[in-house]
């Protein structure tokens, strides 16, 4: 051993290592070149490396690229502006070459905040494909969500490590659509995964792809476990809520004289007597409800709730994702209520 | 540490190399060392401490830097000095270089190792492998075809 080492410069691995640790991601690969020994001790380097580093912000890729995505949109646009403007000419036909093609698609820019630079990286694994979501906690450093736009696989892909971990295809994903085959639609084709998270441990997956579910995933997981929020089902209790909402309307409507003379030109004195009562008993009945059960549908008119709020995992591998309730509508639906059963009190008692 | 050795510093302490050679060193530069200060405070301060994995050569070195670093606690001048003549002995002798780093992570002294480990990355940063390989005397273990692989997986980093 000692003898081995006289004639050259030789470092124990932890002694490497430690080395090693002060450098950045670029350096510690490049030293990863030097030698067998040093190649290893790189790797385990760049693969235990825990401390928070700035990040790299992939840059949109290059407009002239030959890509195939590039290649869509481009045939996209060509297609609306063909729609506006059918006198104009169609873009211009890209050369065939595969040579050059092959050679400016593999290449991703980064921008490195930490030395202020732009790397080009070689990534033939992702070639043609869209980034979906990058994740940056714990033992997730580093994964991307990408996506095939051709037939909607997706995948995990770390870029230093270049391991590719294949995820459920993107059709176990979306809504149950019997009628609609949402995947074929090219237009549509962009409403894919808005938000995406990973556990620290790297082993679990959560995405919003809709606006009513979650879809999870776990290592080994065939396709997308949906997760739909008990919030947005539909219950008997919004089917009374519903039926009571049109007989408080027919109650109102039946204080109308115009109405009722509508309905009965010479009411009898029994019609009369129901008329009167019949009201009064609605808004008992449907006021009771209201107060009693209350209810966080929005009614038609509203707009939908962002999806933008906090989307996280939480150190418990706890996924919360926003709720769409407004107390201060409830507050005023059942105020609205309480109003209209003291409304139909004077009413009597008048 | 500094506390440490002023109160003890007229004690002697006598260390043997691997290649029999004994020095006898005072007790402020050899408590710098955790692996000797473990080793008295297991109860062989009286008897000789050997040192098998250290040669006289290298123990001289450590000793020499152990002093200097000792000394130049708060003085600007003769850390850059020292600093200088790290670099120095990096470029003239790699290999004495490695043996130094070896020593002091073997004798544990937490201040030489982030010396030590300080220089060789200054002068690491930046370097091609190629060039790494030439000034540090390291013999290239690849295959040409493992290399070519190993640069073409990380273009981006060596552009």
């Amino acid at each position: 051993m000692k003898r081995r080492r006289l004639e050259e410069f030789a470092l124990d691995e932890d002694v490497l290592y430690y080395i090693f640790d002060q450098f950045g991601l670029r350096d510690c690969i490049r030293m990863g070149a030097v030698c067998k020994s040093w190649l290893s001790v790189s790797k385990w380097s760049i693969s235990t490396r825990p401390r928070p580093q700035l990040p790299w912000l992939m840059m949109l890729s290059n407009p002239n690229s030959k890509s195939m995505r590039s290649r869509k949109i481009n045939s996209l646009l060509s297609w609306r502006m063909k729609l506006f403007n059918p006198n104009s000419k169609p873009a211009e036909k890209e050369e065939d070459n595969p040579n050059s093609k092959c050679a400016e698609n593999e290449v991703r820019c980064f921008f490195s905040v930490y030395d202020n630079t732009i790397y080009n990286m070689k990534l033939p694994e992702i070639l043609g494909k869209r980034c979906c979501g990058s994740f940056n906690n714990a033992d997730a450093r580093g994964w991307l969500m990408i996506i095939d736009d051709e037939n909607l696989e997706v995948r995990l892909f770390h870029p230093w490590r270049r391991i590719q971990l294949q995820l459920p295809h993107h059709s176990t994903l979306q809504r149950e659509r019997p009628f609609y085959d949402h995947s074929r639609d090219p237009l549509l084709v962009d409403l894919k995964i808005r938000k995406s998270a990973m556990s620290d441990d790297a082993s679990m997956v959560a995405a919003i792809h809709d606006l009513w579910s979650l879809a999870l995933w776990r290592k080994g997981n065939k396709v997308w476990t949906r997760v739909r929020s008990n919030n947005y089902r539909l219950t008997l209790c919004d089917v009374i809520h519903a039926f009571l909402s049109i007989l408080v309307f027919a109650a109102v409507a039946l204080f109308d004289q115009n109405v009722v003379g509508c309905f009965y030109s010479i009411p009898s004195k029994e019609t009369l007597e129901v008329l009167t009562a019949l009201p009064v008993g609605i808004g008992l009945i449907s006021s009771m409800f209201f107060v009693a059960f209350q209810n966080n549908h929005q009614g038609i008119g509203f707009p939908l709730s962002s999806l933008a709020r906090p989307f996280a995992f939480s150190p418990y591998e706890f996924v919360y994702a926003s709720t769409f309730q407004s107390p201060v509508w409830d507050l005023w639906v059942n105020l609205f209520a309480l109003h209209l059963f003291f409304f139909t009190l004077l009413v009597v008692a008048s | 540490m500094a506390s440490t050795s002023n109160s003890t510093s007229s004690k002697i302490i006598t260390l043997r190399s691997s290649d029999g050679e004994v020095f006898e060193v005072e007790e402020s530069v050899a408590l710098e060392s955790n692996l000797i200060r473990r080793m008295m405070e297991d109860d062989c301060a009286n008897n000789i401490i050997p040192l098998p994995n250290v040669t006289a050569p290298i123990f001289y070195l450590v000793i020499e830097h152990c002093k200097k670093h000792a000394e130049m606690k708060d003085n600007k001048e003769k850390k850059k000095e020292l600093r200088s003549q790290g670099e120095e002995l990096l470029k003239s002798d790699p290999h004495t270089y490695s043996n130094l780093m070896e020593a002091v992570n073997y004798l544990d002294i937490k201040s030489l190792m982030d010396l030590t480990a300080q220089w060789l990355a200054d002068f690491l940063k930046g370097k091609s492998p190629r060039l790494i390989r030439e000034l540090l005397k390291i013999k290239n273990d690849f295959t040409p075809e493992e290399e070519a692989e190993i640069l073409e997986r990380n273009r981006w980093a060596f552009d």
